[in-house]
């Protein structure tokens, strides 16, 4: 018999919900196959690609969250759209935009107040426009998103001894919605701030308006912006690993904030820092029920478009706090943060998939 | 999957196809009318016995309509109740009918065969020719329309005892949909199904524009989203399907 799914009479609505997808095959087959129990083989890979795209979305996990350990939790849902890894690399078909509004239906059907979308989710529901019944916020989950980046970089400069106003800050996917928010923020706080994206039009209107901060430089050239920057942030959409980690500098702090990420790993040692930015987590724990693994090398680590709908949910507001198309301001990063903190939210130590960075250890 | 040519240019091997998916497909309606007749004596009231036939009438109609549609092809289907896995899933209704329990029997019906059969027709008629296409559609959207009351009888049923309901489907799944997924598995539990007219038309489907594994998706797409208008939890669901042969 499968699963470890729990019985119950009644279920508790949840006050959040959180829709997303698996960056990878292997984390979704961590997923159907807890879902399928012990009793049974493991799925292949081939078996899963037969499988997995007639999932419909649907919850997979309630979640419990509190502000505190004895602090009254509340409940959450975690929906996965089942956007396989192999749609999100090929133009959004009709079905990709069909699951985002099926998953946002399921939060509906669940009586969730608030939901935030996570990874290309969001981007898609952007792009739709959905109408949602009235009763359920969407959030992109972006603000807290960029919040922790922001703090995550900070946290980086700080533990290496590296004061940000001699640093050449370079972000990739300036452009994008979290991207945006994060060079606003670090705008006049660095020597130099370097910014990449695709659309050429777009990233020069972006950076004449940081201008008046400090020095900006603006490019659609990425290679040549990473050999320089000494601090890099990496948040674009793209759906596989697209930027080589080997193109930093030596010894460059680089924020892995891209979901699927954005880097691909080193083939040689150096001095570089990677952590993955985004990430959060919440004094009160993450309690789950489901036994579906969301495991990181720390404890209760979430990322953060999807705490930013249970933050939302613990402080009363139900609202569209991020609504996409590059609208995130300074004053709404920190909005958030303080909602967030306040939440008993916090940054994560930092980590990548080599584990928890020594310094974090040390402190 | 592709459109298929039209009837007149059908080459025999892909007549054999539609042969032995015309077979399932009248069984299966007759499997459907002999569970409709049999579920009458649960009702004690006649309006709904009156239903209960009605819908037996249906299925009976429905299967006359495939036969039709078989000659127009001119293949001959094989009709066999006795088939194993329609005769697993129809001893299976039976013991609910024998047990007084018109919700099991409805989740059997209502649910699972009709996921099957809606899915099922709905592929077979975006492959083929226009008027075999027109009979399963129709058929397809007569087996959709009586799914709805169904669908609000459980919901309340649900609403009343969430853990009795949601036990009782959990063994229902276990006992009926691994039999449907097996019959668009990868192997059979069966030496022969009984239908097809010589080996297993599952590896001949791509003949006429279908395959195992899309037929078995759409199904499951179509129970999982029944499942979730009743109201079944997300997670419980996906993981009674993920256990299912593949």
């Amino acid at each position: 018999m499968g699963g470890t799914v729990a019985r119950v009479t009644a279920l508790p609505i949840p006050l959040f919900a959180a829709i997303g997808h698996q960056e990878t095959w292997s984390q979704i087959a961590s997923i159907v196959d807890t879902m399928r129990g012990t009793a049974q083989p493991a799925f292949t890979e081939a078996q899963l690609r037969e499988i997995v795209p007639w999932i419909p979305p649907r919850t997979v996990g309630r979640l419990t969250v509190a502000a505190a350990p004895n602090a009254r939790p509340i409940h959450g849902i975690y929906i996965d759209t089942f956007i396989t890894p192999d749609e999100l690399a090929l133009r959004p078909t009709r079905r990709v935009l069909d699951k985002v509004r099926d998953g946002i239906r399921a939060a509906e059907r669940e009586g969730a107040r608030v939901a935030a979308l996570g990874g290309f989710t969001s981007i898609l529901a952007e792009a739709m426009a959905i109408p949602c019944d009235g009763s359920l916020a969407l959030t992109t989950g972006n603000t807290l998103t960029a919040a922790l980046i922001v703090r995550g970089v900070e946290r980086a400069a700080s533990l290496l001894d590296r004061p940000l106003d001699a640093e050449d800050l370079l972000i990739i996917g300036a452009t994008g919605d979290v991207g945006s928010a994060c060079a606003r923020c670090f705008a006049g706080r660095t020597r130099r701030l370097l910014l990449a994206a695709r659309g050429q039009e777009r990233l020069e209107r972006e950076a004449a308006q940081l201008r008046r901060f400090g020095a900006v430089e603006a490019s659609t050239e990425v290679s040549e912006l990473l050999r320089r920057a000494s601090i890099v942030i990496a948040v674009t959409s793209a759906p596989a690993p697209a930027f080589a980690l080997d193109a930093c500098a030596p010894d460059a702090i680089v924020c892995d904030a891209g979901y699927p990420k954005n880097m691909q790993a080193a083939t040689s040692n150096s001095r570089r820092r990677v952590f993955w930015g985004g990430m959060g987590r919440l004094a009160g724990g993450l309690a789950r029920n489901d036994g579906v693994p969301y495991s990181f090398p720390v404890a209760h680590a979430a990322h953060g478009c999807m705490l930013e709908g249970a933050v939302l949910a613990m402080a009363g507001r139900f609202e569209a706090f991020s609504t996409g198309r590059g609208r995130i301001t300074p004053d709404r990063v920190q909005e958030m943060w303080l909602l967030a903190t306040a939440c008993g939210m916090s940054l994560t130590p930092l980590f990548d998939r080599a584990g928890v960075w020594p310094e974090e250890l040390a402190s | 999957m592709t459109a298929c040519v039209a009837a007149s240019e059908l080459t025999d091997q892909q007549r054999a196809v539609f042969a032995d998916v015309l077979s399932q497909a009248i069984t299966g309606e007759l499997i459907g009318m002999a569970n409709y007749a049999a579920m009458v004596r649960l009702y004690p009231h006649q309006d709904d016995q009156r239903d209960m036939l009605l819908a037996a009438a249906s299925e009976l109609g429905h299967s006359e309509r495939f036969r039709r549609a078989a000659r127009e092809l001119g293949v001959t289907p094989i009709v066999n109740l006795e088939a194993p896995y329609w005769l697993r899933i129809r001893r299976s209704l039976l013991r609910h009918v024998d047990a007084n329990d018109p919700i099991a029997c409805l989740l059997i019906q209502e649910v699972m065969l009709e996921s099957f059969a809606y899915s099922m027709y709905h592929a077979v008629a975006d492959v083929a020719h226009e008027r075999l296409a027109t009979v399963f559609r129709t058929i397809g959207d007569e087996e959709d329309a009586h799914g709805d009351h169904a669908v609000e009888v459980l919901k309340r049923e649900l609403g009343a005892d969430r853990e009795a309901f949601e036990h009782k489907l959990e063994q229902l799944h276990d006992e009926v949909m691994t039999t449907l997924a097996e019959m668009l598995a990868t192997k059979d539990s069966v030496e022969h199904c009984g239908l097809c007219h010589g080996e297993c038309v599952k590896g001949a489907l791509p003949l006429v524009g279908l395959d195992r594994a899309t037929l078995r998706g759409l199904a499951l797409n179509r129970y999982l989203r029944t499942l979730d208008r009743i109201g079944v939890r997300g997670e419980l669901s996906l993981s009674w399907v993920a256990r299912l042969p593949v």
